[in-house]
């Protein structure tokens, strides 16, 4: 019998797309101007594989990505700089960050029949105060517990470690808990290996392409929050 | 995981802990051994090859050359160097100094040289029985990664630890800093940026300035010879080169002739119009070099600046104007774009030129053409460069060639003027520890006379 749900936050409960590539964007053209090369082109042929790379290594700082760039070019980089950019990229994130419509009235309605977590990675944004989970209070009043993961030693998903804190700290074991979230790696995987169940959102108002699942995990794919109201016939 | 920097390290420790007390003449044939296969036609070939199509940097054979050279050029200061065990003694003083080694080096190296710095280091490094891990240049990763294993290649041969060298195989900035913090002793070659990074990381270590060599011409010396050496040097490797030079500074009285003697030798000078498209394609934003002109061919720039030049143009002169952020073309250009400067005073330039060096290249190096001997003391004296260098091509002198007695490097020493802990051409000399074993000796506790004695006489005991 399932006594919590536990959710990630990006496009799972917010759509943050546009947010993330307009920042991203927005970052790469004032790192290219700020390199002086000649080629936008070569310039993401370079840029791109290393977020790719260092993004499969679980390493999420985009100030730390950005340090990568400027090594590549034999640049110094000004880090206050660096720091200033890494704050206009989040305010660019929050500014287009949105609920999706059906969030807030499902997390209320799950909340009277299980308990509810969230936990989201940090994306090596700085300071978790500063995550825009903490910063929706209506949202925020409907978890127990939120964690931010990849912060003050508390490791990212996918690793098993962060998920059984949160259920320590519910007190329910994972058999007994239900993990939601959209990324098949950090999500899927990772609360399956933490024995949970897992539900993979594929939110319909998402448009984007979803990676081919590289191991069997049987998961419930839902394209809404709200087919969690009937989560035991999900899981069935 | 791949490139697991603490387990690289133990490897390295466990390699140079077999070596530690080998005798002289085992290191040496180790030597030998890695000497004679960098310099082998094949293995330059291999590596010219690599590293140019990796960092589309530099000319193909001009690197075949330089890499045989540096190598052999190394293994010339090397030989006879006393580097294991006793080194010296003092009887009189009860001192006898014995060469220790540092342990595991990080070799952090650049994407101009990334084959030829590691061959310099490694032999250097080996000379005095360490052991070394390269962190490559990421655009160049493959081109030192391959250096290292003709290294270990020729390790094997001799029955050395193949562990000695090893090389990072996928760089990045983080792996580079996680490596410096663990070796003992980190070696570093390139520019302000890596210095800090260097330093940062809290090893003794060694690091390098930016070059940026003004060559001062007088009206003593032969012009159309003096113009040939210039562009040799000028044109080598497309001047990735440190060394190379960023302008020439020409007296008043052979002015016009030795113009027209850099542009029988290829040179190109651009009208002032010219000289404003140049400038705003080789500083975008008025203030960082573009990239993509380091070491690109002169018509290659030309074309991508919007400058129409004669086919065979081989460099490009523009006329310098200030010196000083103001003018960058006064500042270092990593390219074949040469500034000229004209002087009347021969002190004038000399001054001159230390400020162009305050603005970029401070400790590097200079270069004179005259046979006047009081002027090149006169330069050496007053300039804050760790080289100067009369009537050679200077790439080709800087560091250490067949005609000069300069040591053979790729890692430039610049002092405190750069930040660098030496003036150096780094080379064996800065790869060792000593111990200095000391016996007792008869006392002799030296007078006020013997201390002060010329002082007292004039100054008096108050």
């Amino acid at each position: 019998m399932i006594k919590a749900i536990l959710l990630d936050f990006d496009q799972t409960l917010v759509d943050s797309t546009d947010g993330f590539r307009y920042a991203e964007k927005q970052a790469q053209k004032k790192i290219f101007e700020n390199i002086c090369v000649n080629s936008w082109e070569d310039f993401l042929l370079v840029y791109r594989p290393l977020r790719k790379q260092r993004h499969a290594e679980s390493k999420l700082s985009r100030k730390a990505l950005w340090e990568e760039v400027y090594w590549h070019y034999c640049r110094d980089c000004d880090l206050s700089l660096l720091d200033q950019w890494e704050d206009e990229y989040w305010q660019a994130v929050k500014d287009r960050t949105v609920l999706f419509p059906e969030a807030l009235s499902t997390l209320r309605n799950l909340a009277g029949r299980y308990r509810l977590a969230a936990i989201s990675n940090t994306q090596a944004q700085a300071g978790s105060q500063k995550h825009r989970l903490v910063q929706m209070p209506e949202v925020m009043k409907c978890f127990e517990t939120v964690i931010i993961a990849g912060e003050e030693g508390v490791p990212p998903k996918p690793d098993p470690r962060v998920f059984q804190a949160c259920l320590e700290t519910l007190g329910v074991e994972p058999s007994q808990a239900v993990f939601v979230g959209d990324d098949w790696h950090a999500d899927i995987c990772g609360a399956t290996d933490a024995g949970l169940h897992a539900i993979w959102i594929k939110h319909h108002q998402l448009s984007r392409s979803w990676p081919e699942p590289d191991r069997d995990i049987a998961a419930p794919v839902i394209t809404s929050l709200e087919n969690l109201l009937d989560i035991d016939s999900l899981l069935s | 995981m791949a490139d697991n920097i603490q387990q690289m390290y133990e490897k390295a420790r466990a390699a140079f802990k077999i070596i530690e007390y080998w005798p002289q003449d085992k290191v040496d044939e180790m030597c030998a051994a890695v000497g004679w296969e960098l310099q082998k036609e094949e293995t330059a070939k291999k590596l010219a090859r690599l590293a140019v199509d990796e960092s589309g940097i530099g000319v193909y054979e001009d690197k075949v050359h330089k890499i045989q050279n540096k190598t052999r050029g190394i293994m010339r200061d090397m030989v006879g160097a006393k580097t294991c065990g006793l080194i010296e003694e003092d009887t009189e003083k009860g001192l006898r100094v014995y060469a220790k080694p540092m342990g595991v080096i990080a070799n952090v190296v650049p994407c101009t040289n990334p084959e030829s710095t590691v061959c310099c280091l490694s032999l250097s490094a080996l000379k005095c029985r360490n052991a070394m891990i390269v962190s490559p240049h990421p655009r160049t990763q493959g081109s030192s990664y391959l250096t290292v294993e003709h290294i270990r290649k020729a390790l094997r041969k001799v029955g050395a630890p193949e562990d000695l060298m090893q090389c990072i195989k996928e760089t990045s900035k983080e792996k580079t800093v996680e490596l410096m913090k663990n070796c003992d002793f980190a070696i570093a070659t390139g520019g302000a940026a890596l210095v800090k990074v260097v330093y940062a990381a809290g090893k003794p270590c060694h690091t390098v300035g930016a070059g940026n060599v003004v060559s001062i011409i007088d009206d003593t010396v032969d012009l159309p010879s003096t113009a040939a050496k210039i562009v040799k040097s000028k044109t080598a490797n497309n001047s990735a080169s440190c060394s190379s030079e960023n302008a020439v500074a020409i007296e008043e009285a052979v002015y016009d002739d030795m113009i027209e003697a850099l542009k029988a030798e290829g040179g190109y000078m651009c009208s002032d119009e010219e000289r404003e498209k140049l400038r705003s394609y080789m500083w975008p934003d008025g203030k960082t070099l573009n990239r993509d002109i380091v070491a690109k061919p002169a018509l290659y720039i030309a074309e991508n600046a919007g400058i129409k030049v004669p086919e065979g143009t081989r460099f490009l002169m523009v006329i310098g104007q200030k010196v000083g952020a103001e003018d960058r073309f006064s500042g270092e250009k990593i390219s074949l774009v040469l500034t000229v400067w004209k002087w009347t005073d021969f002190s004038e330039i000399v001054e001159r030129t230390g400020r162009i060096l305050k603005f970029s290249g401070e400790g590097h190096s200079v270069s004179l053409h005259s046979t006047n001997d009081d002027r090149r003391i006169e330069l050496a004296l007053k300039t804050n460069v760790g080289r100067v260098n009369c009537n050679m091509p200077h790439a080709a002198a800087n560091s250490g060639s067949w005609f000069n007695g300069q040591p053979t490097t790729d890692s430039l020493g610049c002092g405190s003027w750069a930040g660098n802990m030496t003036t150096d051409n780094i080379n064996w000399r800065q790869f060792l520890n000593f111990t200095w074993l000391s016996i007792p000796v008869p006392e002799h506790i030296p007078s006020d006379e013997e201390l002060f004695g010329d002082y007292l006489a004039k100054w008096g005991r108050d």
